[in-house]
């Protein structure tokens, strides 16, 4: 765990709320969701679709598409400055030199008429101010350091002749040609091959240490935070619902949901007869349930539940979660 | 090795209900406009050997451009195969005639990854059960109605949702629809190709359990095709790894995951991030691509990857041999194992 000083978080998300829909009929999709970001960290957003956690990197990077949707209160503090306040210029300046982001699918986040090179050295000139031959020399550079074989022969490849693994490489390059000080990390590895999915995990992990970067990795893959993350948040319906280290989220779960969750997994380790399932389904934005929006799934829900959202209880430092069950044991 | 006998049928068993030979398939790259002329093949299916056993799920697992979506179409004939053979139930489905294997599909069916683009959108529940009922004319418009609202029981859907259109579900509903329509003609065999990857892990969990319960209730084979390993783990009770085309290894459950033989199906495993972060693991267990298809690699396709490559791995390609008890490998690095001789040392 990190030595969490005074040193204030450098990324700091503040009761986010992100709706969508024409004012009057919006739909709540982040609901008061806080997080924070340390220097150097790794911080996992999990849960299942339609939880959030896509959102929640969209939304610090202002790229939340409006209309339809907007980010209707709370705060996104980088270095103390308010993101949901900067201007488009601004954002500009922040977005790949600051905090840059990388997605599930390569292909689509690549510019199909233009070859790697460009796209790689476009970044560095932009952002940079490196003339064309430099920009080139870098690029060669970084796709060396990701690990690309023939790195030369590549600069002049388009997109669609590499193969996923090779273009999520190359959207790491891009990523990270500008040495920003936050990676945000959206399923990168969801659409590969679980051989090819190791080589791109580690490469990020060697990456964020060599340059101390902080990486908010989104995934659904409770394997994948389990071997990669530092601290993880759990979200669930728009909200977070537990968050702390890995080592306690995963070995102490203390919300239903999560614990139901790990144990949904088909592991490789043991043998179960039946999986545990979770009745039910994810409820649409549309239909929301008061309360603890997981009530209708818990197993545990007690009439409480649907009356009010459950606060956050600390369980033990840095590790809370949001469930009324939780204020008992430590009142009774 | 662990003491306990392998649960699936092992040595005497009667005759498969499935059995697969020298299975082919090659699809022609055609270059040319005017005259197009092949100039290659991808070698989807490179020569399979497998068997399935009455009642049994066979998983087949492998990563994207292994062939193992291509071989459960080329089981049903859904593709048709370059060569090799099919038997099914003591038939060969490769011999009949078209009207023929339409029949014998209402005893083979498949359901798919993807159950929303496989569902026409513009069908009822009730329709796209009926459908195949219809279709292979069975029964009367009243026993078809029995039929589908039987089946909407069977896989857990509420009957009030009959007569509601696909878009209105979601994913796990989906796939419950597909089940469903896969279940109605009463089958022996059922394709699964790859059915619960598209579903988010609490769903995914219904599903396997619900296919689980239809299996043991219907005595149903199952042919499942997956990535996922962990998935496979627990429905499979033989599992065969694919790598470009051809089956590397092939085992029983116990043995495929406790004592992998073949490097690959060990990196394989090795791969899988665990779920518990005490369990820490080296990432990457291999290195470079995976080949193309169209063209792999000379001798044992996999042996650019694999750690242990000798030069007879660049030349001859390895044969699946026994290495132990209903274990079969493709690897020159492996002793044999004569399987006759039982107790191996």
């Amino acid at each position: 765990m990190q030595q969490s000083a005074p040193a204030p978080p450098l990324l700091s998300i503040e009761d986010l709320r992100v709706v969508f829909g024409p004012p009057g009929r919006e739909q709540v999709a982040i609901d008061g969701v806080s997080l924070s970001l340390a220097r150097g960290e790794v911080l996992g957003v999990v849960g299942e679709s339609g939880c959030g956690k896509s959102l929640t990197a969209l939304s610090v990077l202002k790229l939340i598409p409006d209309p339809p949707g907007r980010i209707a209160g709370g705060r996104i503090l980088l270095d103390g400055k308010d993101l949901t306040r900067a201007g488009e210029r601004e954002m500009n300046r922040i977005r790949g030199k600051e905090i840059s982001m990388i997605f599930q699918e390569p292909m689509t986040a690549l510019n199909p008429v233009f070859r790697v090179g460009e796209q790689i050295g476009e970044t560095l000139r932009v952002h940079d101010r490196l003339g064309r031959t430099e920009a080139r020399a870098r690029a060669l550079q970084l796709l060396e350091r990701v690990g690309i074989s023939n790195p030369l022969q590549r600069l002049d490849q388009y997109p669609h002749e590499l193969s996923g693994g090779m273009r999520q490489r190359i959207m790491i390059a891009i990523a990270l040609a500008c040495r920003p000080k936050i990676l945000i990390a959206d399923e990168p590895t969801t659409a590969l091959d679980v051989t090819i999915q190791a080589q791109i995990l580690q490469l990020l992990r060697d990456l964020q240490r060599e340059m101390g970067m902080a990486v908010m990795l989104i995934t659904h893959d409770l394997g994948v935070v389990a071997q990669v993350v530092d601290r993880v948040a759990v979200m669930y319906a728009g909200r977070i619902v537990e968050e702390g280290s890995v080592a306690d989220v995963f070995e102490r779960p203390s919300h239903p949901y999560t614990r139901l969750l790990l144990q949904s997994i088909p592991s490789l380790e043991h043998q179960q007869d039946r999986l545990q399932t979770i009745p039910g389904m994810v409820p649409s934005l549309s239909r929301l349930p008061p309360g603890c929006r997981f009530h209708p799934r818990c197993p545990d829900a007690r009439p409480a539940c649907r009356e009010q959202a459950p606060a956050s209880f600390e369980i033990r430092p840095g590790h809370v979660a949001a469930c009324i069950a939780l204020n008992d044991y430590r009142h009774g | 090795m662990a003491e306990r006998a392998p649960a699936g049928p092992s040595a005497q068993e009667p005759a498969p209900l499935l059995r697969v030979r020298g299975l082919v398939k090659h699809f022609p790259i055609m270059r040319g406009v005017l005259l197009p002329r092949p100039a290659g093949a991808v070698r989807a299916v490179d020569g399979l050997d497998f068997d399935i056993a009455e009642g049994e799920t066979l998983g087949l697992v492998g990563e994207s451009g292994c062939g193992k979506t291509t071989t459960g179409r080329l089981v049903l004939r859904m593709v048709e195969p370059s060569a090799g053979s099919v038997q099914f139930a003591g038939e060969d489905l490769l011999g009949l005639a078209p009207e023929v294997m339409r029949l014998r599909r209402q005893q083979m069916q498949i359901i798919f990854q993807d159950p929303y683009g496989s569902l026409d959108p513009r069908m009822t529940v009730s329709d796209i059960l009926d459908e195949p009922l219809r279709i292979h004319r069975i029964g009367d418009r009243r026993s078809r109605g029995v039929r589908v609202a039987e089946l909407m029981n069977v896989v857990g859907l509420r009957k009030e949702y009959a007569d509601r259109y696909p878009h209105e579900f979601s994913g796990g509903q989906r796939q419950r629809i597909g089940i469903a329509r896969a279940l109605a003609l009463k089958p022996r065999f059922i394709v699964c190709d790859e059915p619960v990857s598209a579903l988010d892990v609490s769903i995914q969990a219904q599903i396997v359990n619900l296919m689980r319960d239809l299996q043991r209730e219907f005595g149903l084979t199952y042919l499942f095709i997956a990535h996922d390993l962990g998935v496979v783990k627990h429905v499979a009770d033989r599992v065969a790894v694919m790598y470009l085309g051809r089956i590397v290894e092939i085992a029983g459950k116990q043995n495929l995951y406790q004592s992998p033989r073949h490097p690959y199906t060990q990196a394989l495993l090795a791969a899988v991030p665990i779920p518990r972060p005490s369990a820490k693991q080296a990432l990457a267990p291999l290195t470079g691509e995976i080949p193309s298809p169209s063209n792999p690699p000379a001798g044992c396709h996999f042996h650019t990857r694999c750690p242990h490559v000798h030069d007879r791995c660049r030349r001859e390609a390895p044969t699946l041999r026994p290495v132990g008890q209903g274990h079969r490998a493709a690897c020159h690095l492996l002793t044999p194992f004569d399987e006759a001789g039982a107790d191996a040392a």
